[in-house]
């Protein structure tokens, strides 16, 4: 072949990974918290999409069965973890001063911090965006993408990654969808026809202000998924 | 938006394959998943600012897209998926795992001759 570049010297293969140190170190925590007995949870979604919601009405159900903790992110303030702490469970907040998601070293970190004893289940609230914490686990066994109704209806698929990452998803606010003229059934179908692996749920607050979830594919209830 | 993080990585992983080579490095390949949440204006971006002040100041980042592949549930079949729902080209299945698409990589690096 007549190279016409006559600067051209040489290509060189290198086939590495980007976040080779975040992966590690996020297999590396998953390993000591198997090895410690703890499961970890991730929770991802847009800001306002539910989360703190939803773990308020879980707490106290799962405590029930197991030694319960959550890791709050957030980029400011610790409201998060004080309404954790209102509902029960012993709570940590990171903020994370700008950035858009959290990562295993940060994890860890709030895990030392968290009180003796140590969960066995460890919730953790990644901070409020659908895009980048798919990216960055951090020791979780399972993860769940939250979504909102108000949100609407095609977010599923304009935020495929969310979908084919996790384990599960949640369709929160199903009791605004009429006014934000969303059919919930419409999300769980996209879900289900994106993933054919994912657990699929509903939630929606009742008019007592009481969070209701469901499962939306047959499977078991939200809480059995979580504690495994 | 963590393509700084990503961009920094870039810069580390060749700078470390680079080092104690005579030649420069001109042009740097990543491939970017289409499921990676990665911005591809961002990354160049970010590399572009990073760069400055280094050893890799004159490397051109060039970005190539990395589709989405599938593997069967049922038969096996590697593939690359159309538009939701995915289904397998071989028996028609919707099952599957994904194989591809996720990572975000360094592929390689051009050295040419310091002129
Ligand atoms: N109507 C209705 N409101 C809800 C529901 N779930 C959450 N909300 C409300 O939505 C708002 C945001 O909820 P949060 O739980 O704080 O949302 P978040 O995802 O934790 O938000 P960030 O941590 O800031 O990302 C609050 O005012 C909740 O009361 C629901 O099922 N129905
Ligand atoms: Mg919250
Ligand atoms: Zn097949």
């Amino acid at each position: 072949m007549c190279k016409t570049d006559h600067n051209h010297l040489e290509d060189i293969d290198l086939d590495c990974l980007v976040q080779e140190e975040d992966l590690r170190h996020s297999d590396r925590l998953k390993a000591a918290f198997r090895a410690a007995g703890v499961r970890g949870i991730g929770l991802l979604g847009s800001p306002g999409s539910g989360k703190t919601t939803l773990l308020e009405h879980l707490v106290p159900e799962l405590m029930k069965k197991r030694r319960v903790a959550v890791i709050e992110g957030d980029l400011a303030t610790d409201n998060d973890a004080r309404r954790i702490q209102a509902a029960g469970a012993p709570a940590v907040e990171l903020n994370t001063d700008g950035a858009c998601h959290l990562d295993a070293s940060m994890v860890e970190t709030a895990f030392a911090e968290l009180p003796e004893p140590k969960p066995e289940l460890l919730l953790i609230e990644n901070v409020g965006n659908l895009v980048c914490p798919v990216d960055f686990p951090v020791g979780e066994e399972i993860r769940l993408a939250v979504i909102s109704a108000a949100e609407g209806e095609d977010k599923p698929l304009k935020y495929p990654a969310a979908v084919l990452r996790t384990e599960g998803v949640i369709i929160t606010k199903t009791d605004l969808a009429p006014y934000v003229r969303v059919n919930p059934d419409k999300m769980v179908a996209y879900v289900r026809d994106m993933n054919p692996h994912s657990r699929v749920f509903l939630a929606h607050m009742d008019a007592a202000g009481k969070l209701v979830t469901e499962a939306a594919d047959g499977g078991c209830s939200l809480e059995d998924w979580l504690l495994g | 938006m963590h393509e700084a993080t990503l961009a920094a990585n870039v810069l580390k992983i060749v700078s470390r394959a680079a080092a104690g080579k005579e030649n420069r490095v001109a042009r740097i390949t990543v491939s970017v998943g289409e499921l990676a949440g990665v911005m591809p204006a961002a990354l160049i971006f970010a590399f572009n600012a990073l760069k400055k002040e280094t050893p890799l100041d004159r490397a051109d980042l060039i970005l190539i897209k990395e589709p989405v592949t599938a593997c069967c549930d049922d038969c096996g079949t590697d593939y690359q998926p159309g538009p939701f729902p995915y289904h397998c080209p071989a028996c028609g299945s919707r099952s599957f795992r994904i194989t591809g698409g996720e990572e975000v990589r360094v592929k390689s690096m051009e050295l040419k001759k310091e002129i």
